[in-house]
């Protein structure tokens, strides 16, 4: 599967079937050991569950915060793809540099996609 | 931190060779209370793996050695916090190398201690017994002594207190004090290049880096077999927080990659114990430790 199949694919599968908005291809690329790495904005349909409830008292119509996504192909990882310094590097290319997560969105062979937060740093576990 | 009157933690350590000659640490021990307090006080909680004698079939209340993790001995070691003791002598040839005459001295230290022990808790039962006698109105001040010991005697007393004395047993070797240890004769840096040799013969050096820099955030670190790691880290004292992290061994910055499907199984492992699934590495030119923590979305 190509680079943009990709793309394509968790683009899709967030709008229609996680029911994102806004979910746009940026238009910077990163490069990356001969590779060009897209990243998505989006944004979700609701607070996502392992976010804190600091803003309990927040009203549901809020708005979510957009999210940065990397969509990687499960099998990328043999290629010396995603490492450390990889990540660095994403990281401060991102256009805001206050981001402290991205969204990795994993692609396995049969088209199916798990979603996992990157966070720099060390952090703490949600509440409860 | 606080040296605490510059007491240095005792850490035995056993050596053994195996059979192609390589020599092989065996898991580092702390055999003293008043050291194992304070360790825990500077967030090294190590592991109880001694047998109390009174609960032997209990393995959820264990007494002394308490058992340390290579990375905390190398911690200690390299803040010069720890004394390390290397014993490359088999069990049974110290055992073996007691002369006679040592041996009998020692049995007659273990049996003073016991005997003196035993006294001050049998006075000290007596006096309580009196005391409750004498609230009682059992007894008053003019009873006399013989009336004390008729007392005694028809209620069996002092078979009572004789088979509730407690038997102390020294939480320290007089044996292992007093050996003569081989790293006696080896200098500081000897000794940190030994712990370095064993610790990359166990696993990447980078891991260590790791787990300094996580101790210097304040994180309290364990073995993390438990959750699928290489450490669990918990914010504080163990018995007081839950684990926040698993940390996994580090990997090498520039060219190993992620695997994806164990940090999957691990990510989502996490979710259910409430942990971050934590990777991280070293990055040579500027020797700067690089951590990511990972979680499960939620959706997909």
């Amino acid at each position: 599967m190509g680079t943009t199949d990709i793309i394509s694919l968790v683009k899709n599968n967030l709008l229609f079937f996680q029911m994102w908005t806004e979910v746009e291809i940026l238009q910077e690329v990163i490069s990356w050991k001969e590779n060009k790495l897209n990243l998505l904005r989006g944004r979700p349909p609701h607070k996502l569950s392992n976010d804190t409830d600091a803003e309990d008292d927040e009203s549901p119509v809020s708005t979510q915060p957009l999210e940065f996504i990397l969509p990687i192909n499960m099998s990328q990882y043999k290629e010396y793809f995603l490492t450390l310094e990889c990540l660095t590097k994403i990281f401060a290319q991102l256009s805001n540099p206050s981001t402290e997560r991205i969204l990795l969105a994993i692609i396995n062979d049969d088209g199916t996609i798990v979603y996992y937060f990157i966070y720099k740093g060390v952090r703490k576990p949600k509440r409860n | 931190m606080a040296e605490e009157g510059g007491t240095r933690i005792a850490i035995n350590i056993y050596a053994k060779r195996t059979a192609k000659g390589e020599e092989v640490f065996m898991p580092p021990l702390v055999f003293d209370i008043d050291h194992i307090k304070l360790l825990r006080k500077w967030g090294i909680c190590g592991v109880l793996s001694g047998t109390l004698p009174t609960a032997a079939q209990q393995n959820v209340f264990l007494s002394v050695p308490l058992r340390l993790m290579l990375e905390d001995v190398l911690w200690l070691h390299l803040n010069n916090l720890a004394d390390v003791k290397l014993i490359r002598q088999e069990g049974d040839e110290i055992m073996e190398g007691i002369t006679l005459e040592r041996g009998a001295k020692l049995s007659k230290i273990v049996n003073d201690r016991l005997n003196k022990s035993f006294e001050y808790q049998r006075k000290f039962k007596k006096d309580e017994h009196i005391a409750k006698l004498k609230k009682i109105g059992r007894i008053n001040d003019k009873t006399t002594a013989e009336e004390l010991q008729r007392l005694d005697k028809s209620s069996n007393n002092d078979q009572l207190i004789e088979s509730s004395l407690f038997i102390d047993i020294a939480n320290t070797s007089m044996i292992l004090r007093d050996i003569r240890s081989d790293s006696d004769s080896l200098s500081r840096d000897d000794i940190s290049n030994l712990l370095f040799k064993q610790y990359r013969q166990a696993g990447k050096m980078q891991t260590y880096f790791l787990y300094k820099a996580l101790r210097d955030q304040g994180y309290v670190l364990s073995p993390g077999g438990r959750f699928g790691g290489k450490f669990i880290a918990y914010p504080g004292d163990p018995l007081r927080f839950h684990s926040h992290l698993t940390i996994q061994d580090a990997i090498d910055y520039h060219n190993e990659p992620i695997d994806l499907i164990s940090m999957i199984s691990g990510a989502r492992l996490g979710t259910t114990v409430k942990k971050l699934w934590v990777i991280g590495g070293v990055a040579e030119e500027t020797k700067e430790t690089h951590f990511f923590s990972i979680e499960w979305a939620g959706f997909g």
